[in-house]
């Protein structure tokens, strides 16, 4: 599955002060896991506010924008519209920053009108990078789980016979397959 | 720290170009995206998961005065080991790309490169990594892993002998050996 980079750039409220924010921001760390672990196939996932760029010097931005961008598998809209309905709450905490975007939580529809919201400020990116391209997320974090548990299992396990092993190795990695332990065991090693 | 999640580090940059440069890299972006190679030292590197360029001369319809490079990246470790291993890893392709940033102080030396990209990078308030707990290497070496081990436990049967099947186990630890 591909990877796409969303990125959406939206002005702040007006009367919204950028240091109060990025506080807003901060603090969703005390509030729980972070929104976008709502969803499997979100990668990585950033908030942040933007109020000035570098000409030379520091030059304050007339329009300070709030910048929600993830790293997500498949399609965006499915995404959006799926971690949007998941954390509704908190994103709606978020969108009440931004001008004109839908920030009621409870309103019928607001997944839908948020993501359309997101995606009518999509800024398109133009040179992605990926290292490990068609690598689902799902899929890395139980990769870097099984191979942790083959590196501890081959520590562990060097002792043992081989029927000892054979019967703890698929009992550990041919699950996770799906295929039945007895199925791989044969019938005498099966319980 | 926001900025941070795991070993995984969030920077993005907002970089206002020289006259000119965004026409080089409106060129440049799409035969980067279609020939492998330009990025092959990067994945070789294995320290970014995931980056990206963007050329743009507003932020949500509001004009910047220049256009600018808006780039973000996830990658391992600090910001000054990233511009370092950039530096030395890609450093041609490192000019190809932000030569054309504002007073762009060349490559070397380094300590000024490095001031010059902290100067215009801004701080992330809220930063999310699913496997923040694993390098990109780490990621790489899974996934090779993780296909050599689906590809054993399919191959396993109930016919096969439990020698047969520590033969093909110890096989296996032998090919794996070097991403474990």
């Amino acid at each position: 599955m591909a990877l796409s980079s969303f990125l959406a750039l939206c002005t702040l409220r007006a009367g919204v002060d950028p240091h109060s924010a990025r506080q807003t921001l901060s603090a969703l760390y005390a509030k729980g896991p972070s929104p976008f672990a709502a969803s499997d196939r979100t990668h990585f996932a950033r908030l942040q506010v933007i109020d000035e760029v570098r000409m030379h010097k520091p030059r304050a931005l007339d329009h300070p924008v709030l910048v929600f961008s993830a790293d997500v598998d498949g399609d965006v809209e499915s995404y959006l519209l799926e971690v949007l309905g998941a954390s509704a709450a908190t994103f709606a905490e978020v969108l009440h920053l931004c001008a004109d975007a839908p920030d009621d939580a409870t309103a019928p529809g607001f997944a839908p009108r948020a993501t359309a919201f997101l995606l009518a400020h999509e800024l398109t990116v133009g040179l992605p990078y990926v290292n490990s391209p068609g690598a689902t997320a799902v899929g890395i974090r139980r990769a870097v789980l099984r191979r942790r548990q083959l590196a501890e299992f081959a520590v562990t396990h060097q002792a043992k016979s081989p029927a000892e092993r054979r019967k703890d190795f698929l009992e550990l990695f041919a699950n996770a397959r799906g295929r039945t332990p007895e199925r791989a065991l044969g019938p005498k090693e099966a319980p | 720290m926001a900025n941070t999640a795991g070993k995984a580090t969030a920077t993005t940059l907002l970089i206002p170009l020289r006259r000119g440069w965004a026409v080089w890299c409106r060129v440049l972006f799409p035969i980067a995206r279609r020939l492998p190679a330009m990025t092959a030292p990067l994945r070789r590197q294995s320290f970014i998961h995931v980056a990206h360029w963007t050329l743009t001369d507003r932020l949500d319809g509001h004009p910047l005065g220049r256009t600018c490079f808006y780039f973000q990246s996830n990658f391992d470790g600090a910001m000054n080991e990233y511009v370092d291993v950039f530096e030395q890893a890609v450093p041609g392709r490192m000019r190809m790309i932000w030569a054309g940033g504002l007073d762009y102080p060349h490559l070397y030396p380094s300590e000024r490169y490095r001031k010059w990209s902290v100067e215009h990078a801004s701080h992330v308030q809220h930063y999310y990594a699913a496997y923040g707990h694993a390098t990109t290497t780490e990621v790489a070496a899974a996934l090779e892993v993780d296909e050599r081990l689906d590809r054993f436990v399919r191959a396993c049967d109930a016919a096969e002998t439990d020698d047969e099947f520590d033969r093909r186990y110890r096989e296996l630890l032998a090919e794996v050996a070097r991403w474990l």
